[in-house]
């Protein structure tokens, strides 16, 4: 079906108020904007109102969405059957709000989702807050200001926006996400819609690019890279077995780096959820892909009762937003298996990928430990067999602005803040799991490393700029290599400087 | 230029700590288990990158 302009507009008004704590109303609304076929990305966005006890949404009726702007400009515009080229935009409350919109609580805000004139595909840019099911997830996201009406409203998301079928697959539909996170969170450019389909015209193409028949995975890179990101390509374990595997350390007879074992680095983590939750860390919000589809790993959870198992969240195009993944290697759906590689959409200033500032931040935590004293917090967490790392990417001035937050010694904060820092950091933090579990700061020690260090082994070793271990912390300026030592009475826990809530810098 | 752009008025930041010697030498990272550990682990971020070039070949993703 296509929508006549009079149904999709009929009148004049700016806008209208539903109460869809009246029965059926959440019902009638989906049925209008799917024109009776069948949108799980819709019925997602109600599931998560739902959760949130929404009450009211405020429908725009004449959202002049620059996306769907974009998109009706090259495609849309052109068919033969005119399509309407304003959307309609809900704001979901979970107040009452007033019909003449005189207040607009921000507090009582969820978000809002852009309703395009496309009946089964009608999802287009989305920020809807997580579902309470989140609380306490590692998240990427962003925060927006818009103004409704007067009002200044602010929201707190994850980006989404379902593909077309058409001119939008879903490779472009989780670039867009990726990029319009990138946008909010690390001040790229604003990428429009069509300008990531054009984007990705070039690379290998494969089947016609309009109506498009998908995206190879090379137009995909080139795409990102035309828009400003610099992404990073990488395998993920296939089975539980490989997995298993890709975490195993080598037996220590057949390596053996210290003659106590204390000291073991252990080997590069490369789990399928070690290398997604790193970029998850870093608010890259990680793009997975299995032999046909593409989606977007948004969060994950730590069990606090079993700690190395992990729960993840997808945006997923075709889908909706914020879906819980039960298990990435027990797919229900053909669409999702397996999950066999991951474009990590790294920032240009940053030219080491999460997983070798890793290897370089475990070497240099392997030759502290020989040299540890029994009672440093990350010599003890490393003799229980409880010492682990946590990796993340963050803006050197968000982390220097977090620091006291954390709880980090005043002094070693001092040794931190007065140093000559690359605009991004590689921190590979020594975590103790015990603290962990407790819900208690976890963080023994933790490795700053150059982001814009050179990516071969010698050098990337040299791009460590400070490193705190449990009594010492070092300094390495960087054009004189003048080094300073900081001495340490009593070295304890301090509490992550990941970026996002629950860390520091852009939410 | 040791002294900055402008000697007159130039007060120096207290600098925290104390100077130091080469910590990877302290460390003896130049140990060579360390390092051969330490080049397995980059030798496995390179092959997982280079078999997700091999895996997504001829892909179309819709």
């Amino acid at each position: 079906m296509t929508w006549s302009f009079l149904a999709w507009s009929p009148d004049d008004s700016a806008g209208a108020v539903y109460d869809v704590t009246v029965p059926g109303v959440w019902e009638e609304l989906v049925a209008f904007y799917a024109a009776g076929d069948r949108s799980r990305p819709l019925e997602r966005i109600v599931t998560i109102a739902r959760e949130h006890g929404v009450r009211s949404v405020v429908v725009e009726q004449r959202h002049l969405d620059p996306d769907w702007r974009s998109e009706h400009a090259a495609f849309h515009g052109q068919l033969f059957r005119r399509r309407p080229s304003v959307c309609h935009r809900w704001h979901l409350f979970t107040d009452d709000v007033p019909a003449d919109l005189s207040r607009l609580r921000p507090e009582a805000y969820r978000g809002y989702a852009v309703l395009r004139p496309l009946p089964s595909t009608p999802v287009g840019r989305t920020m809807i807050a997580p579902p309470p099911g989140l609380d306490g997830a590692v998240r990427c996201e962003a925060t927006e200001r818009l103004s409704l009406f007067g009002h200044p409203l602010w929201i707190t998301a994850m980006p989404f926006l379902s593909q077309d079928a058409e001119y939008l697959r879903c490779a472009h539909a989780v670039l867009w996400m990726v990029l319009r996170h990138a946008h909010l969170a690390h001040g790229l450019p604003r990428h429009l819609t069509a300008q990531v389909h054009d984007a990705a015209l070039g690379g290998v193409i494969v089947g016609r690019q309009v109506p498009s028949e998908g995206l190879s995975v090379q137009q995909m890179l080139a795409g990102a890279t035309q828009l400003g990101l610099s992404p990073g390509l990488m395998h993920l374990p296939v089975t539980p077995d490989e997995d298993a595997a890709a975490d195993a350390a080598p037996d220590p007879a057949d390596a053996p780096v210290d003659a106590d074992g204390r000291a073991d680095p252990q080997t590069g983590r490369l789990s399928l959820r070690a290398v997604l939750c790193r970029y998850v860390n870093s608010q890259l919000p990680p793009l997975v892909i299995s032999s046909s589809h593409a989606w977007v790993v948004v969060a994950y959870r730590r069990d606090p009762a079993q700690d190395r198992r992990v729960t993840l969240w997808r945006h997923d195009d075709a889908r909706g937003p914020y879906l819980e993944v039960d298990d990435p290697f027990a797919e229900a759906e053909d669409a999702h298996r397996p999950w066999q590689t991951a474009i990590l959409p790294l920032l240009p200033a940053i030219y080491v990928t999460a997983e070798r500032a890793e290897a370089a931040g475990r070497l240099w935590f392997a030759g502290y430990l020989r040299r540890a004293a029994d009672d440093e917090p990350v010599a003890h967490a490393a003799a229980a067999g409880e010492l682990t790392f946590r990796t993340y990417a963050v803006r050197s001035d968000a982390f220097l602005e977090g620091l006291a937050a954390r709880g980090v010694d005043p002094a070693l904060a001092d040794l931190y803040r007065l140093a000559a820092l690359p605009e991004h950091l590689w921190v590979v933090e020594a975590v103790d799991r015990a603290e962990r579990r407790a819900g208690r700061p976890d963080v023994v020690g933790e490795a700053l490393l150059d982001a814009t260090s050179s990516t071969h082994h010698e050098p990337l070793q040299e791009g460590l700029v400070a490193l705190h271990g449990g009594r010492l912390a070092h300094r390495v300026g960087p054009d004189h290599g003048t080094r300073r030592d900081l001495h340490l009475a009593d070295p304890g826990h301090y509490r992550t400087g990941r970026p996002g809530r629950g860390g520091v810098g852009p939410s | 230029m040791a002294d900055g752009p402008v000697r007159a008025g130039r007060r120096r930041i207290v600098e925290p700590g104390e100077p130091a010697g080469d910590l990877a030498a302290r460390l003896h990272l130049d140990d060579p288990a360390l390092q051969r550990r330490y080049r397995a682990d980059l030798d496995r971020v390179r092959d997982a990158e280079l078999r997700a070039e091999v895996d997504t070949e001829g892909l179309r993703l819709h």
